[in-house]
């Protein structure tokens, strides 16, 4: 198998040439396959992910991972850097009206679709309102509505968003799903079938993709910023199995991997080895045991703080995680809005013990049915074991990856673990879904008047200096509340061949590939 | 004999019937879960869902709903996927090659061991040599094909570095690539299956060598090499097809966990893939693969059984 | 018959089983004497230790010991396997019995399409698409989604012998002087049947062990921190190129009981049908469906 790689990166393949149809990359490819290894020009990148892209539409029913993807074939008008700035992509600049109510994006000229039609404010207008539109069906639809009043395109590079309120968050939106520009001829010609036959402007375009195996994208010439895409292609494959991807890399059949979810271990031994490297994304996912508070015996604040004191983070941190990561009791990690000066509850069995008895579960204990993600059960058993100790007893049942959000949604699981976020670019995002009495995501029915005002304070001004002071007085409240009880927050890993080159994260832990290639 | 396979599929067709309304109605009512949810992810609100069940004509009779499904597949419409943008039936066409692949890999491999193996342990039946051929038979029964998956990974992948465990190449892209990505799936799958044949072979070859005739062509003098290949082997074989036949049905679910094990894009990683997520219509379209293909393949068992021994006739 | 049982047990090779036999016994029902840990003790410093003196077969993430979850594991296998054998052996008696006694009615007709609708699926499939519909959280819909699958067998097998009774000579003369239905089948078919299905459920249990386990795998199985063979495995997947012992030891135990179930039904069915060739042509050993 490794003796391949003296032939040249492994291509695109024949087939998806032909249906790509683009002579240049085609011959590029058959170049880099019979030059010898030292003169070999960057050629295909060979990326192994989590599990098969569930449609190439970033806006209807795309997965939360298949943005890896969807960041080759399509562009944002601005996308967030590792430290949460905002950097132009397809708009050029952009400003704020004095009412905060109108927000102007000058665009890049000279754009154009894979398929040839040019990327106008015309088509940034058709976008917004393709995701507002409740026919499109678009489950994004929830973070404009109400938001965004109208879109205008005042000339064929200028656009103007005209909202109902000052909206800081709006620019964290935009680097999202529902931000991503789409071909509006393309969706016009392949109807629903659009999911499969991806058209942007990003730097690759579509080859093809085999369902439950790979997505094979290759470069476009015509992309604007040519001249900073060194690989000539991507294949993205498919491993729901993270022993079997690091195999195929360890044998040289893949560049990078980028699992979400890959075992601590796996990184720790990569990590060792020279001849890979290990990528950490810049910001946090976290992780919490989740309740709903609204029904017994969650509604008693007191048997929740007990949770949150009783659950021994450093042992998760040590032992689950193998010290990757770092154990905390809170969920702002990173971004101008995370609070240094506070670090969240931390394990005391004491007080967890004054906790339970102050709650009166202690004298009459009942049973606890414990949701644990069947991926996750060591950490189930270890939590179980936990709260175990302070004299709270748990069951376990668990729960497929697929059934647990419905579930929690539905409020058919009032206690499970873990419950897990990626940040967005703005504070708002996240806390104002979960926390806020109207937040769509407020699976745990939690309401706290306070915590309301603060986040729709917070949300209605640009001034990020009292911003932050609202959410990090606001975060202190959810957090001592324990509807969550937070115990741990990590970057994403990829581990990758020592030789890939430009692969970075975004602020949302998703890998931006398109600038990554394989040196020498 | 055409009569007769007329009137098997005929009388078929009422079991299939039965088996595609007791799924659909069953994923629709007793299967928890809400596949308008299930697509949305973290992005999902309770209205949003309420809104794409009528998307999808969820929220019309489960009967209507299976009128339906049955006018279109009149016109060899399978109905749409609700989890990709994609048509059941090319949904399915797309799955097909590694499964066919991996299970024919798998029935080839077998039959090769099979039937070297069964002859031996019929010859050599009291030796040593034929006890130890005989112990890794049941061993092969034995083993869980999803362990001896990961053992393969194991030794081959993680160990020697020989062979890269999953990620499938197609055939048509680089046939030295794909059998170098289907052999390890295709062992584990016929593990069983070969010491199964075999020891069934062994048995039928037992049989026949008792029979009247072979212990004519034996006092005819001729040579036992002959006796065992000219006619007893040939007799012990139409068992042994039947049994093959009926068996490749079966391999689709061994192919399930295998096509899990080492991430393989077969119909069985669709089908258990798809009613964890509540694709309704790819699971029932799966199933109908799946029952197709057994009525397919015990009618070619029960008509090459008829051409192998002519004294079998059908009315 | 007692002779022959004699002369089976004595060889080494009956003894062997015999004691294997005995062994998965008793893991299953003192598996406490046969371990020197808890098996639900965690012990985070002792977390994936490859296999040593301390422990025998390792340690998994949580640092629990791999062998005496392999022994507390023996009883989830074998109690899910004796109710899924149980439960399939009953029903599937059952339809045989009153199938064959009225075979050729409209009641016959009937039974035999829904074994033949429950015998087109592959018996994981059908596992699979049970336990979806009744949830996996209890034992029992484990239990149910595992037997159903083995009803077709015993159904069609003691159909079949069924069939082959009603003309007898004591079936005839019983009917003669106005048994009842349920007294000749009770008292005179039953019996006649029972060699067949002996045999028939001992391999069962190694078809539904092996079934179990991959359920389990599959996340489907049994719930933690009940120990479960299938998912230890499952839970060690992901540690292979680390710590393969967690997911290599599991598999070692389900090929041994499974071996075990098997060798123990084919010498069951060697000792009540002294010429075994025509039944192996019915059922290939081990093949848990044909």
């Amino acid at each position: 198998m490794t003796g391949q790689t003296a032939g040249g990166r492994r291509g695109l393949t024949r087939r998806g040439l032909l249906r790509g149809g683009a002579g240049a990359a085609a011959a590029l490819i058959a170049a880099g396959r019979t030059t010898p290894a030292a003169a070999q020009p960057p050629g295909v990148l060979r990326i192994a992910r989590g599990a098969d892209a569930r449609s190439l539409d970033p806006h209807i029913n795309a997965r939360l991972y298949d943005r890896m993807v969807l960041y080759t074939l399509y562009e944002p008008l601005i996308d967030a850097d590792g430290e949460g700035r905002f950097f132009p992509v397809l708009a050029k600049s952009w400003e704020v009206g004095s009412t905060g109510l109108v927000v102007t994006f000058h665009l890049r000229s000279g754009v154009v679709f894979h398929d040839g039609t040019p990327f106008t404010a015309d088509a940034v207008k058709w976008n917004i309102e393709r995701v507002l539109d409740p026919a499109t069906g678009s489950e994004h639809r929830t973070r404009f509505e109400g938001i965004i009043q109208g879109v205008q395109a005042v000339d064929a590079t200028t656009v103007r968003i005209y909202l109902t309120r000052p909206y800081p968050p709006l620019f964290s939106e935009l680097t999202d799903r529902p931000g991503l520009m789409v071909s509006p001829a393309a969706v016009k010609k392949y109807g629903r079938d659009f999911g499969r036959n991806p058209v942007g402007t990003g730097a690759f375009r579509f080859v093809e993709w085999i369902q439950g195996n790979r997505v094979a994208v290759q470069r476009s010439e015509q992309y604007w910023n040519r001249r900073a895409i060194r690989s000539t292609g991507i294949v993205f494959t498919d491993f729901p199995e993270p022993a079997v991807a690091d195999a195929r890399l360890r044998g040289g059949d893949l560049d990078v991997v980028a699992l979400e979810g890959l075992p601590a271990d796996d990184v720790l031994a990569f990590q060792k080895q020279s001849a890979y490297r290990v990528v950490l994304s810049p910001a946090y996912r976290w992780e919490a045991i989740q309740m709903k508070v609204d029904v017994p015996p969650f509604d008693n604040r007191n048997l929740r703080q007990a949770i949150m004191y009783g659950i021994n983070r450093e042992q998760i941190h040590t032992v689950i995680y193998r010290g990757l990561g770092k154990a905390t009791g809170k969920f702002f990690h990173e971004g101008w809005w995370q609070d240094p000066a506070y670090n969240g509850p931390a394990y005391n069995p004491d007080l967890a013990k004054r906790r339970l008895r102050e709650s009166g579960y202690l004298d009459r204990p009942v049973p606890l049915l414990l949701y644990v993600l069947s991926s996750q059960v060591p950490l189930g058993e270890m939590a179980q074991a936990q709260l175990a100790a302070i004299g709270l007893r748990t069951n376990i049942r668990l729960v497929s990856e697929r059934d647990q959000y419905p579930m929690v949604l539905r409020g058919e699981i009032p206690f499970t673990i873990p419950e897990t976020w990626t940040p967005r670019v703005d504070p708002h995002g996240l806390s104002y879904i979960l926390w806020h009495s109207k937040g769509y995501a407020n699976s745990s029915h939690y309401r706290n008047p306070q915590v309301d005002k603060l986040l729709d304070d917070a949300s209605a001004t640009y001034d990020t200096k009292t911003r932050t002071k609202l959410y990090r007085q606001a975060e202190r409240l959810i957090v001592e509340d324990a509807s969550y009880v937070f115990y741990y927050a990590a970057p994403d890993y990829a581990v990758m061949r020592s030789q890939v080159r430009g692969f970075r994260y975004g602020f949302d832990l998703m890998p931006r590939v398109a600038e990554a290639w394989v040196g020498d | 004999m055409w009569r007769y396979a007329l009137r098997r599929v005929l009388i078929l067709i009422p079991t299939m019937l039965v088996v595609t309304l007791g799924i659909f109605v069953l994923m629709r009512t007793a299967v928890k879960g809400d596949p308008a949810l299930y697509l949305m992810g973290h992005e999902a609100t309770l209205r949003q869902a309420a809104a794409a069940r009528t998307r999808l004509g969820l929220d019309r009779p489960i009967l209507v709903q299976y009128g339906e499904w049955l006018r279109r597949l009149g016109a060899l419409d399978l109905g749409r996927s609700f989890e990709y943008p994609i048509d059941v039936r090319s949904a399915l066409a797309g799955r097909l090659p590694a499964t066919v692949e991996l299970a024919g890999l798998a029935t080839l491999l077998a039959l090769a061991v099979a039937i070297p193996a069964g002859m031996f342990i019929t010859i050599a039946r009291d030796t040593p040599a034929g006890q130890v051929v005989r112990a890794m038979l049941v061993a092969g029964i034995c083993v869980p094909n999803f362990w001896l998956g990961m053992l393969l990974i194991y030794l081959f992948s993680v160990k020697l570095r020989w062979l890269s465990g999953g990620a499938y190449t197609p055939l048509a892209e680089n046939p030295g690539r794909n059998l170098a990505s289907m052999i390890l799936p295709a062992v584990s799958l016929a593990a069983f299956y070969g010491a199964a044949w075999a020891r069934y072979l062994s048995s039928a070859l037992v049989d026949v060598l008792h029979g009247d005739y072979i212990r004519v062509a034996r006092a005819k003098g001729l040579v036992e090499r002959t006796v065992l290949f000219k006619h007893a082997l040939r007799n012990a074989l139409i068992p042994v097809v039947t049994i093959v036949g009926q068996n490749i049905p079966f391999m689709l679910a061994g192919a399930v966990i295998v096509e899990v094990v080492f991430s393989l894009p077969g119909v069985g990683r669709l089908f258990s893939d798809a009613i964890q997520s509540r694709d309704y219509p790819v699971v029932q379209g799966a199933v109908l693969l799946v029952t197709a293909a057994v009525v397919a393949s015990s009618l070619v068992v029960d008509l090459t059984y008829g051409m192998l021994d002519p004294r079998i006739k059908y009315d | 018959m007692r002779r022959r049982l004699a002369r089976h047990l004595v060889t080494p090779a009956g003894a062997a089983l015999g004691a294997a036999v005995l062994l998965l016994l008793a893991a299953a029902c003192v598996p406490r004497l046969l371990s020197a840990y808890d098996p639900l003790e965690i012990q985070g410093a002792q977390s994936l230790q490859p296999p040593g003196w301390a422990h025998v077969l390792g340690t998994d993430l949580l640092g629990k010991d791999v062998l005496t979850q392999i022994v507390f594991g023996t009883r989830t296998t074998l109690v899910i396997a004796a109710g899924a054998v149980a439960m399939s052996l009953l029903a599937g008696t059952l339809i045989g019995l009153v199938s064959g006694f009225w075979g050729g009615s409209l009641l016959d007709e009937c039974l035999m399409r829904l074994i033949d609708a429950l015998y087109i699926f592959p018996d994981l499939v059908l596992a699979l698409t049970i336990v979806a519909i009744l949830g996996p959280e209890h034992l029992e819909s484990v239990v149910v989604a595992l037997a159903v699958g083995h009803v077709p067998a015993y159904a069609r097998l003691v159909r079949g012998r069924v069939l082959s009774l009603r003309e007898a000579e004591f079936v005839a003369a019983a009917r003669s002087i106005g048994a009842s239905a349920r007294r000749i089948l009770g008292r005179h078919v039953l019996p006649q049947t029972s060699d067949v299905i002996v045999a028939r459920s001992v391999i069962g249990f190694s078809g539904i062990i092996l079934s179990e386990s991959a359920l389990s795998f599959l996340g489907l199985g049994v719930q933690p921190p009940t120990p479960s063979w299938g998912r230890m495995l499952r839970d060690g997947f992901q540690y292979l190129a680390t710590a393969p012992w967690v997911a290599l030891a599991p598999g070692v135990a389900i090929f041994v009981a499974v071996f075990v179930f098997n060798q123990a039904g084919e010498l069951i069915r060697d000792l009540l049908d002294p010429h075994t060739v025509a039944t192996r042509v019915a059922a290939p050993p081990g093949h848990v469906r044909a």
